[in-house]
């Protein structure tokens, strides 16, 4: 009795097990591929928008290039290039030269007639002014930075009202300092006085400076040998940079090459060679120097 | 370009699950709505485990143990519903009526709303491997691989849930005769 009702249980059971496996799913595979459709398209966006982090290193590449490339066609030039244009920079230097004796720091009318005496009584050649006037401005500016104008700008130092007024004029105003304080473009109007004074100064540097002699003239031609010479050697040193770049400074006892001093043989080299050229002798006061 | 390469890299690699994915639709579904009988939580088991297992599709190096990897999924996903909301514990008469029944007819219909009815009963495990074994057609291995434990484990399962449901539906058929 217990085997035969347990046999229509187990029979009752397999009944609804496969009643059970005829049982429609109630999920439809064509929604399943939609599902999963999308998932694809939103894991290539996802892919795609992950290749967004790696956009700047493009970015940076193209930047870097464009450095390069101003850098190339506006600042280096190949060193193949230097010989062909040293006549062009003997050029701007001896113009640069005769800029700085312009820009030399014209004093107050008191000074300026002590300069000239010490000038006058040397009754030295147009390089010996500029040696002096170079020397006195290193010792009265020792410690002060050295600054070098483009020709046509001058430097004007001048005391007004016991303020001590700096001034760098080209075909405008520049740089206004009063007791060592830059005073902003905005405000000059305030100081028109001073700035009108100043540029008396620097139309009557001009004028003295205009009026060259014929012996200011060969001086001018000589300076521009003697840089000749002095820019070759530089260069058969290889004391210029790939750029064009250097700076020479030569006094009666020391010799300078990019803020380097040289030794004694390399002094004595470039002191005969200016001399050679130049035919003044270098002496305790005298600086000359160049820059490029 | 690389787009393009990645697009019709996903766009094989979406052709290979359907195709692999379309031999066990039909068991993996039958499975979760015998054991889950809420109709929105069977279709969200079903596309999540559809999801999990297409993400993980690449990973996965013998295609024949997919239909493994997508049951493996959906127990887990059952288990961890179970736990959170512990919806199972009581057969809910309103989730029953929710499943469709467009196809069958209403005999067959009411007879595996009464295997469900009794199924609701048993201890999660117990029902999984009940189910997985008479209604999807696992064999006691496979069941083992899925649910992991030991195979007399699986057994046992088996056994003590056939002859649980033996008793529940028993006891429903004599309550309605004597009714």
């Amino acid at each position: 009795m217990m085997k035969k009702e347990n046999e229509n249980q187990e029979r009752m059971l397999n009944n609804f097990f496969a009643k059970a496996k005829e049982e429609q799913p109630i999920v439809e595979l064509d929604d399943v591929k939609k599902l999963v459709f999308a998932q694809t398209t939103a894991m290539v966006g996802q892919s795609i928008l992950s290749l967004y982090k790696y956009w700047w290193m493009g970015g940076f590449g193209v930047f870097i290039g464009a450095v390069f490339y101003l850098m190339y066609n506006h600042n280096l030039k190949p060193q193949n290039e230097i010989h062909a244009a040293a006549t062009t920079i003997v050029q701007q230097k001896e113009e640069f030269q005769y800029a700085s004796q312009t820009d030399a720091i014209i004093k107050t009318p008191s000074e300026s007639n002590t300069t000239e005496s010490e000038s006058n009584s040397a009754n030295e050649t147009l390089t010996n002014q500029i040696q002096v006037a170079s020397a006195q401005e290193v010792s009265e500016t020792k410690n002060k930075k050295e600054d070098y104008y483009f020709q046509g700008d001058a430097k004007i130092n001048f005391e007004n009202e016991g303020a001590n007024v700096n001034m760098v004029i080209g075909d405008e105003l520049k740089r206004l300092e009063i007791n060592g304080t830059v005073i902003n473009k905005n405000e000059y109007s305030k100081y028109e006085a001073l700035i009108q004074k100043g540029k008396a100064l620097k139309a009557e540097a001009d004028k003295s400076s205009s009026g060259k002699t014929e012996a200011e003239k060969n001086q001018q031609q000589k300076n521009r040998e003697v840089m000749n010479e002095l820019i070759k050697q530089l260069q058969s040193d290889k004391m210029i940079d790939e750029a064009g770049h250097f700076e020479f400074r030569i006094t009666g006892s020391e010799l300078f090459i990019n803020s380097k001093e040289q030794s004694e043989a390399m002094f004595a080299q470039y002191k005969n060679l200016y001399e050679t050229v130049s035919g003044n002798r270098l002496n305790a006061k005298s600086n000359v120097r160049i820059k490029h | 370009m690389s787009a393009v390469i990645m697009d019709k890299n996903a766009t094989s690699r979406q052709a290979e699950f359907i195709q692999l994915y379309n031999l066990f639709h039909a068991r993996l579904t039958r499975y979760v709505q015998s054991v889950v009988y809420n109709r929105t939580d069977v279709k969200d088991i079903v596309s999540e485990t559809v999801l999990r297992a297409y993400e993980q599709f690449d990973n996965i190096e013998k295609k024949e143990s997919f239909i493994y990897y997508l049951f493996k999924i959906a127990s887990r996903l059952i288990t961890d519903l179970h736990k959170k909301q512990n919806r199972f514990s009581e057969y809910d008469e309103e989730m029953v009526l929710q499943m469709p029944a467009e196809n069958i007819n209403t005999a067959q219909s009411l007879e595996v709303k009464e295997l469900y009815t009794a199924l609701s009963q048993l201890p999660l495990t117990t029902r999984e491997a009940v189910v997985l074994f008479e209604i999807d057609g696992f064999s006691q291995e496979e069941i083992c691989n899925i649910q992991g434990g030991t195979l007399s484990g699986v057994k046992s399962r088996i056994t003590r849930g056939r002859e649980a449901l033996k008793k529940i539906i028993t006891e429903r058929e004599s309550v309605k005769i004597s009714k």
